[in-house]
């Protein structure tokens, strides 16, 4: 009966997604905190901090939207 | 003729079943997105309807495997997936009731496997199929997402938690409009396929579809489709309240962290063709969220009552779908039987409902906003 069982998808789904998991929360959370910080420079008159959390905020928003298109391709394409 | 009967009855069943599947799973996609004020109850459901809608049209891979590894196919007649749904949809109402959220696609394995032991004996049942199908995910799933929901709210907490919590928590209740689609529009494609797949067993079992051609007609999509999503839109209220607010009272990035490690759980096992419940998914990650906050910030006893339906799902719903089964055969292989069965099914819910009703407070009540 246990040999029946697909051993390798469990070990692959027991890594791949705590690391899908992980990329969801750094990337949004890097997202906002960029945003945030860039406001905040922006207020205190500081063009480069709030350029460089800018730069942050775009990349975490894109690899946010790359994670979000992956997840959507794999609900259309199973 | 008697056939004809007991097919327009199994497809009605069917359909009753997606509804109760919907309404059951709606707290899945959206509780925390309601606890956490991201989106307005009505807003949330009608939204999670939608996506269910569409979901049901992306993929009919699911429908070609239900039942498949778990029951012999050649015991699969119209009246053992008559008795299978009776006991999925009972076992749905009573976890409904008592607010708890267990697995609608355990409930209908479990129904179906009761149904096929009373109709052939344990030589029907596949058990290494029900180990992999249902056991050992049951096991997995949630406590890989009670992980990595733990991990990813300390990571987002380290990430932001010196920021002002105001655009934080924007930030996170915007986020969590991202994950709740997601997870409605994954459940949409999975579960809704389930009750396709129930009712073109029925048809094939019936003959009006060739077993070596097994495809699902357009209006098995679209009465599927349309029936998970109004369950859906009605909103389990009961289930809701209990995933939003009574296992933690959560914050949007908790919110946020329970589901997106949910979604990351569901469509990397959907990736890698491992079958996984989303309802045991999303209440790891929500319990996940609240004990790496703080181990005491989570309702332990009801977190106890949660697992024990969990555990108790397959059995109870295979005891209720052999009943079923067992009260139908008696009346023969006639529709007879089954119309009994759903007189008698059918009575019993109007007197445990009605009087409900008739007391006063509505069956459900809105989730607190």
């Amino acid at each position: 009966m246990l040999a029946a069982i697909e051993w390798g998808k469990i070990g692959e789904l027991l890594w791949v997604a705590p690391v899908a998991g992980l990329a969801v929360a750094v990337t949004f959370s890097l997202l906002i905190l960029g945003i945030a910080r860039a406001g905040d420079h922006r207020r205190d008159g500081s063009g480069g901090g709030a350029a460089a959390f800018s730069a942050l905020a775009l990349v975490a928003g894109i690899a946010f939207a790359a994670v979000v298109i992956f997840a959507l391709e794999i609900i259309t394409t199973k | 003729m008697g056939s004809d009967v007991v097919l327009v009855l199994v497809v009605a069943t069917a359909l009753a079943f997606d509804f109760t599947n919907g309404f059951h799973d709606t707290a899945n996609a959206i509780a925390t997105s309601i606890s956490t004020r991201a989106m307005s109850p009505r807003a949330a459901v009608l939204m999670s309807a939608v996506l269910n809608f569409a979901g049901a049209f992306i993929s009919l891979a699911v429908a070609a495997t239900v039942a498949k590894g778990i029951v012999s196919s050649d015991v699969v007649t119209p009246t053992v997936v008559f008795g299978g749904l009776i006991g999925a949809i009972a076992w749905n109402l009573a976890t409904w009731w008592f607010g708890l959220p267990s697995s609608s696609s355990h409930a209908l394995i479990g129904g179906i496997v009761g149904s096929a032991f009373v109709a052939d004996g344990v030589s029907a049942v596949q058990g290494g199929g029900i180990v992999e199908k249902v056991i050992i995910p049951a096991i997995v799933s949630p406590l890989l997402a009670f992980a990595v929901a733990g991990v990813a709210i300390i990571v987002s907490y380290r990430i932001v938690g010196r920021q002002r919590p105001g655009p934080v928590n924007r930030g996170y209740r915007l986020g969590q409009l991202v994950s709740g689609s997601l997870f409605s529009l994954a459940h949409g494609t999975n579960d809704a396929q389930k009750t396709m797949g129930i009712i073109t067993l029925a048809l094939v079992a019936h003959g009006d579809i060739a077993p070596d051609n097994f495809h699902v007609p357009t209006w098995v999509v679209v009465s599927s489709a349309s029936a998970i999503a109004l369950g859906t839109y009605s909103g389990g209220w009961r289930i809701i309240r209990t995933m939003g607010s009574r296992i933690i009272k959560m914050d949007p990035a908790q919110g946020f962290s329970a589901q997106g490690a949910g979604a990351a759980v569901v469509l990397t096992a959907s990736h890698l063709g491992f079958p996984l419940s989303t309802t045991h998914v999303i209440s790891g990650g929500v319990m996940g969220a609240g004990a790496a906050k703080r181990l005491s910030a989570v309702r332990w006893g009801l977190a106890g009552n949660i697992a024990l339906a969990w555990i108790l799902t397959l059995p109870c719903a295979a005891v209720i779908g052999g009943v079923a089964y067992g009260l139908c055969s008696l009346f023969g292989d006639d529709a007879v039987g089954v119309i009994v069965v759903l007189v008698l099914v059918l009575a019993l819910l109007a007197a445990a409902f009605g009087s409900r009703v008739r007391r006063g407070p509505a069956i459900t009540a809105p989730a607190e906003a």
